[in-house]
């Protein structure tokens, strides 16, 4: 594959260019830090910085993609949303509906005409919160719904011309945004954070969280070409999914 | 498109045309708010997802610090015939967006009754008994979730 991975300087994203590299794909890693991204460059991953909230980086990474004949993309990028009503600002609302939901439709648009072209998958990743409300969590789930509701709309048009759009939904993956996110949710509820963990594990039927590798590897399961489901809930069962007929 | 955020109006629009559809709904004793998307717009990813979001929040943090004690309906609204410049995938986004505050911030606040309706335009009759319905006594335990009219019959 020739994988494009925006959001890709840390956590799941970073973990998904590591492992791509290793199974030897061609990779362009995107992200906001110069640095992390020196040592995915490092590794072999070609890297372009830059926040997607602009439009001039945008149509980098677009230009790049089409550079290189990009034929996979996982769009790992996004932002923790946490917190109880009272505590969310207008401003850290809106960055998150942007970050999170917006800067992945309009990275869609702008790499639809090469992803048609070359009949390419293009992987988001939503989250279980995509799958239920959660409190102290509402804008958040806003953004992850928002996305996931998007990409089984878009997966039924864009099927037509040969794209292959889904979606994981990851459950509690270790990463610095979860551990902050782990943090707010603790701090929201009046807890110690060691105790708010143990209550959170005995939620989930697997009783542990997921690995960064677990995640990144299911991702890339969704972003070969083949046969995949549309939406994949990568939760320990924390979260069941289902579909209705 | 114009927005009243004080918490005593009991319709509230985040988006969209207002009308007439409205007058039946103020005189119930819930708070409407409504997102309709039945008309073009050139930017429905911020006319429809980011501005309703946050107007969306705004609108609830006003009714729960009112200390609204009355049931939230937000009400979306798709045209009342499919279109092919209709711009479906974000109509969707648009509407999981409303429904994730929405259930959300309900089990957030402890007794706050909240409720997600989704509707044709032209469903007008089918709004306004629901939504009677649902500041009725007999509409007192639902909360927390999304009611579909579009294929009531």
């Amino acid at each position: 594959m020739k994988l494009l991975v925006t959001g890709g300087s840390h956590g799941i994203g970073r973990a998904i260019v590591l492992q791509a590299l290793a199974a030897g794909h061609e990779v362009l890693a995107h992200g906001r830090d110069e640095a992390a991204l020196a040592e995915l460059a490092e590794a072999g991953a070609r890297t372009l910085a830059g926040d997607l909230l602009n439009t001039e980086v945008l149509a980098r990474v677009g230009s790049a993609a089409e550079e290189i004949g990009v034929d996979s993309v996982v769009a790992s990028q996004g932002v923790a949303g946490d917190g109880a009503l009272n505590t969310l600002t207008p401003e850290r609302i809106r960055r998150v509906m942007e970050v999170n939901t917006a800067s992945v439709i309009r990275l869609y648009d702008v790499l639809k005409p090469g992803l048609r072209q070359r009949a390419a998958t293009f992987v988001l990743i939503a989250s279980q919160a995509s799958l239920r409300p959660e409190k102290y969590d509402a804008a958040y789930c806003a953004s992850k719904w928002a996305v996931l509701q998007w990409v089984q709309a878009l997966a039924a048009l864009e099927a037509h011309h040969g794209v292959r759009v889904r979606a994981i939904c990851p459950g509690r993956t270790t990463t610095a945004l979860f551990d902050d996110a782990m943090a707010g949710f603790a701090a929201a509820a009046g807890m110690p954070l060691d105790a708010y963990t143990e209550m959170i594990l005995e939620l989930i039927p697997l009783r542990r969280f997921a690995s960064v590798e677990e995640t990144a590897g299911a991702t890339l399961f969704l972003a070969e070409h083949g046969p995949r489901p549309t939406v994949l809930a990568e939760t320990g069962g924390e979260v069941p999914y289902f579909t209705s007929p | 498109m114009t927005v009243n955020l004080t918490p005593d109006v009991r319709v509230g629009l985040l988006g969209g045309p207002s009308s007439n559809l409205f007058d039946g709904l103020a005189s119930e004793p819930v708070d409407v708010l409504v997102l309709d998307t039945s008309h073009p717009v050139t930017d429905p990813l911020t006319d429809w997802v980011l501005k309703p979001t946050d107007l969306l929040f705004a609108r609830f943090r006003g009714l729960l610090k009112s200390g609204a004690v009355d049931p939230i309906v937000v009400l979306y609204l798709d045209p009342a015939a499919p279109s092919p410049n209709h711009d479906w995938p974000i109509a969707e986004a648009a509407f999981a967006s409303l429904q994730a505050v929405v259930q959300s911030l309900a089990i957030e606040h402890p007794r706050t009754r909240a409720t997600t309706v989704r509707a044709r335009r032209d469903q007008e009759e089918a709004v306004r008994d629901l939504v009677a319905f649902l500041a009725s006594p007999a509409g007192g335990y639902v909360s927390v979730t999304t009611i579909d009219l579009r294929s009531a019959a």
